[in-house]
């Protein structure tokens, strides 16, 4: 992003929060205008609080789960089996599908549209509807706890989910809820598509779309080519369960193996889906608080589009154990080691971003910085997963749970953070404490680790995942991942407290270059105010040719 | 603003401290796992194959890692003020992206041949066949040959016996939802899933009691699904056939060859109304 603003001197400097331009449907104030918005901004800010709200009640199913394992006592049970079994399905539906994916949907559609210089996404209605989607969604796989919930964890294996072996309505709701997410994640995935090819500003070329922007491309059409195929497997779930069809059902010529191609078709893009704005999110974070430009732009763009390819090439991975061909498993081994390629490349080329910089240690930075630590941490267990005899071992055991919770919680959700704490004086005018950051970093990271990490060494013992009890030689390595556990509750507790004091308390005293790093990154959220006017930039940017990259 | 330093290295030692005793744990009941105590050839297979694999990643992992550390420490704004303005080298983005690919295709060719032998084992006519049938929740095992079937609840009071130092070949099914048979000592796992036959070998080199368990989530019990397998000399091994069935024989020329079994068969395919050929 080299691409100067012509008209950067006469930038927008007056807008005043809350005066007459407040974003939302004209004529509406308070709550209304939060209802019938179309505002980009204003539908991403609600997609962060539902992804806040969500990570609550997803936080309080682990703690559930954690409080079960610390006390596997036989008799004293602190939840029964079948109810620990919902758990476990429905804290990974709602980190999934109402935490990460939400919380990346409402940074996209926030700074999507101001980092190409739009004025707002292609479809504003259809963005609205979009969002309005998840909370029906949302309201079903609720209210399937009064009927109860799925059982069949979130990978919802047949013949586990169909009517004889879970035959309360709690999975069909289940899967009515993803159908309405998955619509709402296509819908949006068609408009960012749409918005990036048609509406960036006059002069910036494809290349010149900052990193960010090119994750949720690829990201999109990962959405876009994966989610129709896992509505596919739900929906002949769904008439399995209701209509007495036999897709999955041998006894009527189905095969229950069908549905784990299917599932695993969409849900390992889906990890790359629930990663990737964060790649790109990250690459802003890092150089901007090392004073320099991202390294080797090209080819970060490159790699992100190459893990997005190769993430459709490699779903046999998740069922080695199924007993198929060596050929076939040699085959999604190898492209699976090979997605270590371009992931590796980002790794390399974030550290080379930091190198030689001036680092500004806020807490944003914090989190970038140990995010490539820990994600650096997931990837190398990756590899070790690709690697078939050690996966066979590994399979549905704790190596694998602390292996997709490194990269989610200490990949994703610690972008999360570096994003929240990066862009949050962009979004609201002010600044989130920085002492009180630095808190809910340590004690994150440290919780993190402290819950994770453990859990490569049980599993490699011999632990099994999605169990409430378990053999008494594991009890003293369960205790300490409870007891992580809480380090993380702390870390959450208060930064949910200094969001909300900072919403309601702190006055809006943000510039429009809150970080000072424009003049180096050149990207266009730092040229409008903090928060930006409701039409993002009083004149239409136009960007200089590129002569950087 | 910011917590001072000492208390950061505080932290992180606190954090080294807890990961190494975490690593370190000694758990009181022996586990019986491949990385302790691999008895079977695949199970030191996947042991070996293990240990390669941490020393090919270990540079990936440190290396990185000692890079954020110092980049950290020496490119602090306070010790230089200056950023660099570099950002592009195509040598450098060239080295890292060629020689990892290469490392893998070395680590691929190098697991490749144990991969084989998961599937082949030593014997083309194993010793034993044992029929394995995972139920909503317990493994129910049967020696086709010897027409003699034990059924293990979870408790351990009826494990599986299997005689030491013989090829046992297990064909796996399941009758209602799948399951995988899951022992770590023994280097496998395989699902079992209704409607299909699946299958695993072990030739146990040392007499013992080895724990597994369900490793699919097949409903309330798969928590207590539990595994327990009693490796015996084999004189132990024929009187435990012969107190089950007094009519079994044991002349090994009549040894069964690795076709699943016909009642192992008819489980798979239970109430196929379409019926078809059960195969790999």
């Amino acid at each position: 992003m080299s691409g100067l603003l012509e008209e950067r001197a006469k930038a927008t400097e007056v807008y005043v929060p809350g005066g007459e331009h407040a974003p939302g449907h004209p004529g509406h104030t308070g709550i209304m205008r939060w209802l019938t918005t179309v505002d980009h901004k204003l539908i991403g800010v609600m997609y962060l609080w539902l992804s806040l709200f969500m990570a609550l009640v997803g936080g309080a199913f682990a703690g559930v789960i954690r409080a079960q394992l610390a006390v596997p006592i036989p008799g004293k049970d602190v939840v029964s089996a079948a109810f620990y079994n919902q758990m476990i399905g429905m804290h990974a539906t709602m980190m999934l599908f109402f935490v990460l994916i939400p919380a990346f949907a409402g940074f996209g559609n926030y700074f999507v549209p101001i980092l190409i210089g739009a004025r707002d996404m292609a479809f504003p209605k259809l963005n609205a509807f979009s969002f309005w989607l998840l909370i029906p969604s949302a309201i079903l796989m609720f209210t399937s706890f009064a009927f109860g919930a799925t059982g069949a964890g979130w990978t919802g294996y047949p013949p586990l989910s169909n009517s004889t072996y879970s035959a309360n309505m709690g999975v069909d709701m289940w899967v009515f809820g993803l159908h309405l997410a998955g619509i709402s994640s296509i819908l949006g995935a068609i408009n960012f598509i749409t918005t990036m090819a048609n509406m960036r500003a006059p002069g910036m070329k494809w290349f010149c779309m900052p990193m960010f922007c090119w994750a949720w491309l690829v990201n999109s059409w990962l959405i876009l080519i994966g989610t129709p195929v896992l509505a596919g497997a739900l929906t002949m779930l769904l008439t399995d369960r209701m209509m007495g069809t036999g897709f999955f059902d041998p006894a009527r010529g189905g095969d229950p193996l069908l549905y784990q191609h299917l599932f695993w078709f969409y849900s390992h893009p889906a990890v790359y889906i629930m990663i990737l704005p964060g790649f790109g999110a990250v690459s802003h974070v890092l150089a901007s608080f090392s004073g320099k430009k991202l390294f080797g732009y090209k080819g970060m763009v490159y790699a992100v589009a190459m893990i997005g390819i190769l993430g459709f090439l490699v779903w046999g991975h998740h069922m080695f154990t199924t007993g198929m061909a060596t050929w076939l498993r040699n085959f999604f081994g190898f492209m699976t080691m090979l997605i270590a390629v371009p992931t590796g490349v980002k790794i390399f080329s974030w550290l080379a971003t930091i190198w030689g910089g001036s680092i500004r240690f806020t807490v944003a930075m914090k989190f970038a910085l140990a995010f490539i630590a820990t994600f650096t941490c997931g990837g190398i267990s990756g590899l070790f997963l690709a690697n078939i005899p050690f996966d066979v071992q590994a399979h549905d055991s704790y190596f694998v749970v602390a292996h997709f919770h490194y990269v989610m919680v200490g990949g994703s959700i610690m972008t999360i953070f570096a994003m929240t704490y990066y862009w949050f004086p962009k979004m609201s005018g002010r600044f989130l404490s920085e002492s009180r950051g630095n808190l809910v970093f340590w004690f994150f990271l440290i919780g993190l680790n402290l819950t994770f990490f453990p859990m490569h060494v049980v599993g490699i013992e011999g632990m099994a995942r999605r169990i409430h009890t378990y053999r008494p030689e594991f009890i003293e390595i369960n205790r300490l991942i409870s007891l992580g556990y809480l380090f993380m509750v702390l870390a959450g507790v208060i930064f949910v407290a200094d969001i909300l004091h900072t919403v309601m308390k702190k006055p809006r005293t943000a510039p429009a270059d809150p970080w000072g790093v424009n003049d180096i990154q050149n990207t266009l959220e730092w040229e409008t105010t903090s928060p930006p006017a409701p039409h993002n930039f009083d004149r239409l940017p136009r960007i200089a040719p590129a002569t950087g990259h | 603003m910011n917590i001072p330093k000492k208390n950061l290295l505080i932290l992180l030692a606190a954090l080294t401290a807890a990961m190494a005793a975490t690593a370190f744990a000694d758990s009181n009941p022996p586990i019986t796992n491949w990385i302790n105590d691999p008895v079977t050839p695949l199970a030191e297979g996947v042991r070996t194959n293990f240990y390669m694999m941490c020393a090919m990643t270990a540079p990936f992992f440190f290396g990185p890692i000692i890079a954020l550390f110092y980049a950290i420490y020496r490119f602090d704004a306070k010790r230089n003020p200056k950023p660099a303005t570099w950002h592009d080298n195509l040598p450098l983005e060239i080295a890292w992206t060629v020689i990892p690919a290469l490392l893998l295709v070395v680590a691929a060719f190098v697991t490749y041949p144990l991969l084989v032998s998961f599937k082949n084992p030593p014997k083309a006519r194993p010793d034993l066949v044992v029929d394995v049938v995972g139920q909503q929740f317990f493994w129910q095992y049967t020696y086709p040959r010897y027409d003699v079937t034990v059924v293990d609840d979870g408790t351990g009071v009826s494990p599986l016996i299997l005689p030491v130092d013989k090829v046992v070949t297990f064909n796996g099914t399941a009758s209602q939802v799948n399951h995988a048979w899951w022992v770590p000592a023994f280097g496998i796992k395989f699902d079992v899933i209704p409607g299909r036959i699946s299958n695993a070998w072990a030739q146990v080199k040392r007499e013992g009691f080895y724990k597994g368990q369900c490793a699919e989530l097949c409903g309330e019990g798969h928590a207590v699904m539990l595994i327990h397998v009693k490796v015996v000399s084999d004189e132990e091994f024929r009187r435990f056939i012969l107190s089950k069935n007094p009519e079994a024989t044991f002349d090994d020329k009549t040894a069964v060859a690795e076709v699943p079994s016909d009642s192992l068969k008819d489980i798979a395919s239970a109430n196929t109304t379409i019926k078809k050929e059960i195969g790999q």
